[in-house]
């Protein structure tokens, strides 16, 4: 089995963690652009992307991006997650409550910029992503959309080697996440690196993305195009209808029989 | 009135409130860390002072710190005048009382911020010093500083380590506590009632501050 080189900037890591019972062992190449991951509840989505970023360490593997070794366990290397360089948008947003959004953009732009460079990037990262008029204000007084939307500045105003988006829009209705997800695209193929994108939406796993992976149990279990896979692990998916079904209960569902019985009768 | 001994309180408690305000939140800090080795044994001692006795604490304290013990003989041999039955005495004493009431509201007040928000610092590029000085002491802030105004209440009138420690000199280590408990039993009750209406103003006043301030209940 031939394995295609990595294009330049991929993200490559093979990755175990144990947490109690629970074992994640994966292995994934992820080139530059938004690549989703899919998996229902306790799938190890969350763990997998906190163990990339390195807010948790891996028991053993290898984190890669670029020919930058973030983690290797055989060799004893592990950089500490504020030198990796990455972004990372909490399923929370994790804005910080006592900056305004300005300060929340500047505070991950490298400090050796002059302030007045860092303040510059920060307004125009802003504007970007269509909340500038936000800039001298507290989170408190955001809306949902909002918030995102200054998280996501927050992530790509630093020209981070790697994005890391874990559930960021799941808190929004369907029209704001649309258009949120055309502006994370653009931002997304600007920088030219990859991203990975955590839903639980297969629209959204088609329309933002080129390439889809599927964690299942800790484990890979498919990846290719996010019509591929959805194809593959959710059949009953498959179709021209509206989709914005949660995922999750898709494979709950195949994965037993019983519990799609008794969910049979519960409208949603 | 007699003003020696509300302004050497006053004194008193400000330096100790200051010792006690770092050393208690360094070792909140500790205390919030997951995986630190006798983590428990440090709280309990941290926190016994609350609890013990103030002439058992006292007693130990002598031991520690008098003019026989390793620590006293040091201090006296760079200084020139002990520990114990002195000012520096008082400000000890005052210290020792104040710190468990630092280390507790002080810990409750740093995990009380989301811990989504100093990883979420961690991968916008701020190492451990930086994520806890700009977001965690900042948004513990009001928490740490309703603990100093405790802690500054406690200091202000500390009597029983006091006494043990520094002993009740007029003029020297002569706090108003122990001041008013002298007037008292010299049936000088006009003497005390000044500085029982100053300390029970500020300890009032303090409680009310704290209140407000936080928002809720504070050990105290």
């Amino acid at each position: 089995m031939s394995t295609p080189e990595p294009a330049p900037g991929s993200l490559s890591a093979s990755i175990a963690v144990r947490r109690g019972g629970f074992q994640l062992e994966a292995n994934l190449v992820v080139p530059p652009g938004i690549t989703v991951l899919l998996g229902r509840s306790g799938s190890g989505k969350s763990t997998l992307l906190a163990a990339i970023a390195g807010l948790l360490r891996p028991e053993r593997g290898r984190v890669m991006v670029g020919d930058r070794t973030w983690f290797d366990g055989a060799a004893g290397v592990d950089v500490p997650v504020h030198e990796r360089g990455l972004a990372f948008v909490f399923q929370s947003l994790a804005l910080f409550p006592h900056k305004t959004a300005r300060q929340n953009v500047e505070y991950g732009i490298d400090r050796a910029l002059p302030a007045a460079e860092r303040r510059q990037r920060a307004l125009s990262t802003l504007e970007r992503m269509r909340v500038a008029h936000l800039a001298e204000r507290r989170p408190d007084t955001f809306s949902g959309g909002e918030s995102q939307r200054v998280a996501l500045a927050r992530a790509f105003a630093r020209s981070p080697r790697l994005v890391l988006l874990d559930e960021a829009f799941s808190a929004l209705d369907r029209d704001l996440r649309r258009a949120l997800c055309a502006d994370v695209r653009e931002a997304v193929a600007d920088l030219g690196v990859p991203a990975i994108m955590v839903t639980h939406h297969q629209r959204e796993a088609r329309e933002m993305a080129e390439r889809a992976i599927a964690l299942d149990a800790g484990r890979v279990r498919a990846e290719g195009t996010p019509a591929k896979v959805i194809a593959e692990l959710w059949p009953s998916a498959h179709g021209g209808h509206d989709h914005d079904d949660d995922l999750d209960d898709g494979l709950d569902e195949r994965r037993s029989g019983a519990h799609e019985m008794r969910r049979g009768g519960v409208a949603r | 009135m007699e003003w020696a001994p509300l302004l050497l309180s006053f004194q008193v408690a400000i330096i100790a409130t200051s010792i006690a305000g770092v050393l208690g939140v360094a070792l909140a800090l500790l205390l919030t860390q997951p995986r630190m080795p006798g983590r428990d044994l440090l709280d309990v001692l941290v926190t016994a002072p609350m609890v013990l006795p103030p002439t058992v604490l006292g007693y130990y304290l002598l031991v520690a710190i008098g003019r026989r013990s390793a620590i006293g003989m040091a201090f006296e041999s760079l200084t020139g005048s002990s520990i114990v039955f002195t000012k520096t005495g008082a400000v000890v004493a005052a210290t020792i009382g104040a710190l468990p009431f630092v280390v507790k509201n002080a810990r409750a007040a740093l995990e009380g911020v989301d811990p989504t928000l100093m990883r979420a610092a961690r991968t916008l590029g701020a190492g451990p010093a930086r994520a806890f000085f700009t977001v965690r002491l900042p948004l513990a802030w009001a928490g740490i500083v309703a603990a100093l105004m405790v802690a500054f209440a406690k200091s202000l009138g500390d009597f029983g380590v006091t006494l043990m420690v520094a002993g009740n000199i007029p003029g020297q280590t002569q706090t108003a506590s122990l001041a008013i408990y002298d007037a008292i039993q010299a049936n000088r009750e006009h003497d005390a009632l000044g500085m029982i209406a100053v300390l029970s103003v500020v300890a009032i006043s303090l409680l009310y501050v704290v209140t407000k301030l936080t928002g809720t209940r504070v050990d105290a």
